[in-house]
């Protein structure tokens, strides 16, 4: 189970437990961890909520259970828009800035994915 | 009345870390396990630990450990002499138990009656205020218009707990700060109690500031014996769910302790109760009430295990078994200081965010006091389906501090890869002042860690080295110094 490996840096010799995943490096050092992503433009903000063009994404995969806001609404900053599901425990999305309701990509019960887009504001 | 029924073979009615703890004390009896698993957990521990399986045909909880008929047909079928529910999903549910009983198996748990009588909330706290234990002010009435439960929250005065009757484990249970917030959190609890229990039905009680969750291990024979194995506390949660329980409490002094086990052996003999149970109550000052009664095997029970030198699984077992108690309340004695530690996987840098994948590598650091209970191995799948508790970290030692110093040592050196955990969100509740002293309300998490931490601080050294290969990855071109210092790295990832 060990995958110790040692690495130069600079002068000093680093010891480390890595493992190499499909979408990064998770690495155990000085008794934490550590998840690299790697860098995909295409899955750029995925695991973030929020893109800078108002763009509100799927933070984790689950179920959407509620939605409080339709297209075209105008809303506040940090009113709630979408409760999603996942692990037994309910999540409130909130609009990231105060604007209009642009899209909505989902549906009560929809299973969606990290990262999925799931509505977007634009500013008025 | 009763009479003794060895088992020979035990379904087992649930998932995760806890069929792995059922299916180790069986073995342990010489008794065979049965696990009913849902299609997605054939890929987890105690499938591959069980003697055998059947699948319930589904993924969902709904579809799976929460189907009742599913789950006794598949235990008649491989002809189980009893079924251990475990704890969530149908352990606390008389129906499961009375059909259980009905397909002439054996339940291990208390009887249905004692579990529809502590389930119901109401019902729960009437049986209590009539054997002298002490509850906390509410509403507990049938009718449940919203404005009739706003004016009885009123009538308490906020803040107020706002709990599906039928809930548990944090699930459909919200804090109302004043009448303009009430109506949304009422929705919220009603929804959570109708999707996750079935009932929307629920109730209101004061929501005391400054307590402490203190619960007592509590347990009863088919001969009317009841025990108790001392008390857990529980006061480090986060939304009601608990995240680091202790035994003993820090907060008990012998009188008190004296007078909340014996509250408990009151709740337990009122309910006739059989097995294992756990009477929860929230200490303000020198003042407790009870809380609620669970009728089944507590996640934390292992504390209460290393600090007594017991078995509540194995006990639970031949309790079921018809046999009396092993041990009379003079043989139960508490020594040195025990720590659980729920591993979630979330990530602590995102409020607690849940965290799903693959497992890719997984070591436990075992050594004298350290106990672990886990449910997934590497090549294992997290899904979302299901609770986020992927494990837990038990540690024993003599005292509370020296406790305390090595959970933290055992934390460092334990490794999840593959999904984001808990692990140093659980050091620093561990490391702080109120932690340590003991002092911490049930409030701690919110008023401390209200967005669990806040940001993750890399080692220098160890951005180099993710910056070197970050670059690597994105880039075709590599500079040739880059490549110098990546290559040993890419070398060695090769085989993993």
């Amino acid at each position: 189970m060990k995958n110790k490996i040692s690495l130069p840096i600079a002068d000093i010799q680093i010891e480390l437990d890595a493992v190499k995943s499909s979408d990064g490096i998770w690495v155990h050092y000085k008794g934490r961890t550590f998840f690299e992503p790697v860098k995909n433009p295409k899955r750029r903000g995925a695991r973030g909520a929020t893109t800078d063009s108002g763009e509100v994404l799927a933070p984790m995969p689950g179920k959407i259970i509620k939605l409080v806001a339709n297209i075209g609404d105008l809303v506040k900053e940090g009113q709630l828009v979408v409760v999603m599901e996942a692990m037994k425990m309910e999540y409130s999305l909130k609009a990231p800035k105060a604007g209009k309701i642009d899209t909505i990509n989902l549906e009560i019960g929809q299973q969606v994915s990290l990262g999925d887009s799931l509505f977007k504001i634009s500013e008025e | 009345m009763s009479k003794v029924k060895i088992f020979k073979r035990i379904a087992i009615a649930n998932r995760g870390e806890v069929a792995v703890r059922v299916i180790n004390a069986c073995k342990d009896l010489g008794i065979e396990t049965i696990l009913l698993h849902s299609d997605q957990d054939v890929g987890t521990r105690a499938y591959r630990m069980a003697d055998y399986t059947v699948s319930l045909k589904g993924n969902t909880s709904a579809e799976s450990y929460l189907d009742i008929s599913k789950n006794i047909s598949a235990a008649l079928s491989m002809s189980a002499d009893a079924v251990h529910p475990g704890f969530g999903f149908l352990s606390e549910n008389a129906d499961f138990a009375e059909a259980v009983i009905g397909s002439g198996m054996s339940f291990i748990g208390p009887m249905p009656k004692s579990i529809r009588e502590m389930g119901d909330k109401i019902s729960a706290k009437k049986i209590m205020e009539e054997a002298g234990v002490p509850t906390i002010p509410g509403y507990k009435g049938s009718d449940q218009n919203s404005d009739v439960l706003l004016e009885e929250a009123k009538k308490i005065g906020f803040p107020v707990l706002i709990k599906a009757a039928a809930g548990g484990g944090g699930r459909g249970m919200k804090v109302s700060r004043s009448k303009d917030d009430f109506l949304e959190n009422l929705s919220s609890a009603q929804r959570e109690g109708d999707s996750a229990f079935g009932s929307p039905i629920v109730f209101l009680e004061k929501y005391l500031e400054s307590t402490k969750h203190i619960e007592v291990q509590v347990f009863g024979d088919t001969y009317g014996n009841h025990v108790h194995l001392f008390e857990r506390e529980c006061s480090v949660q986060r939304r009601h769910q608990k995240i680091i329980e202790e035994a003993p409490s820090p907060s008990l002094n012998a009188k008190l302790r004296g007078q909340i086990t014996d509250s408990a052996l009151k709740a337990a003999k009122a309910v006739n109760y059989i097995g294992a149970g756990t009477v929860e109550f929230l200490l303000e000052g020198e003042e407790f009430y009870f809380l609620e009664m669970n009728t089944r095997l507590q996640v934390e029970h292992p504390v209460t295990e290393l600090i007594t030198s017991t078995d509540l699984v194995k006990a639970q077992i031949k309790v079921a078994q018809g046999s009396p108690l092993d041990w009379a309340q003079s043989d139960i004695i508490a020594r040195g200081h025990s720590i659980e530690c729920r591993i979630y996987a979330e990530d602590p840098y995102k409020m607690g965010m849940p965290s799903t994948g693959k497992i890719l590598k997984q070591d436990w650091p075992y050594g004298p006091g350290a106990r672990f209970e886990y449910a997934f191995e590497p090549g294992d799948e997290v899904s979302p389906l299901y609770d986020p508790m992927i494990a837990k970290v038990v540690t024993w030692d003599e005292d509370r501090s020296s406790c305390i110093n090595k959970t933290k040592r055992i934390l460092s050196e334990s490794i999840v890869f593959g999904v984001k955990t808990n692990f140093e969100f659980l050091k620093e509740i561990l490391g702080h002042n109120d932690f340590r002293e003991g002092t911490m309300f049930t409030s701690f998490i919110e008023s401390y860690f209200p967005n669990a931490l806040e940001s993750e601080n890399l080692p220098e050294e160890l951005a180099e080295i993710f910056l070197g290969l970050s670059s690597k990855l994105n880039s075709s071109s590599t500079h040739s110094d880059q490549q110098q210092f990546l290559s040993p790295f890419e070398n060695s990832w090769r085989n993993v």
